[in-house]
């Protein structure tokens, strides 16, 4: 019996009808490989297409023992060696997905800065943080507590998070994380608009470095120990 | 002065912050069961554990600092600034968990420590 891994991966489990839990994991034949993926998990000869992988003893959960595979057989770094290979994205399976991907992207890159800038606001309202005595460092902390703009930007940043790890649950990290580069840029245009803040071209050309520099670490290799693993 | 000892709590702490907390859930284990009980007896693990505490001692530490420098600083700056949690957190990466880190993870990061010294220099 063979069923879907993890929707939208290259991976076939083949079920014990007995017992249900997996025996073998194939690569698809029609596998479709990420773009980024290789660099993550370099697939061992990918172009043999189907291929079974040796059965193991599995006494755990089908969830862990894909975590397995993936850790185990998919072995990571390594640059990849083909290039050409560019196997259509898994995103692009799904016309909804690619939609709904781009929708948490946005709520990310909205809701992050969005966060920061009502705490900038909320903060300017309390003032300067007192910490010389207790008294004065309690009086400061309920202020904050106090502040409609400081749990607006608390909940704006809950919001950011809960979307993040959302959208990791079907894309890439090192798809998403590059994306949210462009919260800095973000946050400079809502601190203007919101905040009346002056950017100033040296502030922009700043930023737009630091969203150029997120962008190069994020399109690195999410996982950066080497291989400990072997088959 | 005081923004660079707050950009350093920021940095330092919540990036301490991250690491205490990653050490935390290595020593608890794989989250394997998303059951409600089951979750519940892992935050009982985890409350155990005193690197989640230290952690969750650092991230709000590093949250009050972020605080306290947006009472004095704009947004538009702090923000930014904080960027170099990617540098630090790549250094601490080397130096706490023995990663081994790209070529160019580190251009990058130079890129970010780059913009983040022009975004400083823009300070009024």
């Amino acid at each position: 019996m063979l069923r879907p891994a993890i929707f939208g991966t290259p991976f076939l489990l083949h079920l014990n009808p007995g017992t249900g839990l997996p025996t073998h994991v194939f690569l698809r034949p029609t596998a479709v490989v990420p773009d980024r993926v290789p660099k993550i998990w370099t697939i061992r000869r990918l172009s043999k297409g189907l291929r079974a992988l040796p059965p193991h003893n599995y006494s755990r959960s089908s969830l862990t023992m894909i975590q397995k595979v993936l850790l185990v057989y998919l072995l990571p770094e390594g640059r990849r060696k083909h290039p050409q290979r560019q196997i259509i994205d898994r995103m692009k399976e799904s016309h909804g997905l690619h939609l709904k991907t781009y929708l948490f992207i946005f709520l990310i890159v909205i809701f992050a800065p969005l966060g920061n800038t009502l705490l900038g606001k909320g903060m300017k309202s309390v003032g300067q943080l007192k910490v010389f005595s207790p008294a004065a460092l309690l009086e400061t902390l309920i202020r904050i507590a106090t502040s409609g703009y400081i749990w607006l930007g608390i909940a704006s940043l809950l919001a950011f998070f809960v979307a993040y790890m959302l959208v990791l649950t079907w894309a890439d990290y090192s798809y998403v994380q590059p994306a949210s580069s462009f919260s800095y840029a973000v946050v400079a245009i809502l601190s203007y608009w919101l905040l009346g803040e002056v950017v100033t071209p040296l502030r922009w050309l700043g930023i737009l470095v630091i969203c150029v520099g997120v962008l190069i670490v994020g399109r690195t290799h999410p996982r950066t120990t080497q291989e400990s693993t072997h088959v | 002065m005081s923004e660079s000892v707050l950009l350093f709590l920021i940095i330092v702490a919540g990036t301490g912050g991250e690491l205490c907390v990653t050490r935390a859930m290595k020593t608890i284990g794989e989250v394997k069961d998303f059951q409600p009980v089951a979750l519940l007896r892992f935050i009982a693990r985890a409350i155990r554990v005193g690197w989640m505490w230290l952690g969750v001692a650092l991230m709000t530490l590093a949250f009050f600092s972020l605080l306290a420098m947006l009472s004095i600083e704009n947004v538009s700056f702090v923000v930014p600034v904080t960027a170099l949690h990617y540098a630090a957190g790549t250094i601490g990466a080397v130096l706490f968990l023995k990663e081994r880190i790209t070529r160019e993870r580190w251009v990058g990061v130079l890129v970010v420590c780059i913009g983040v010294t022009i975004v400083w220099l823009s300070r009024r």
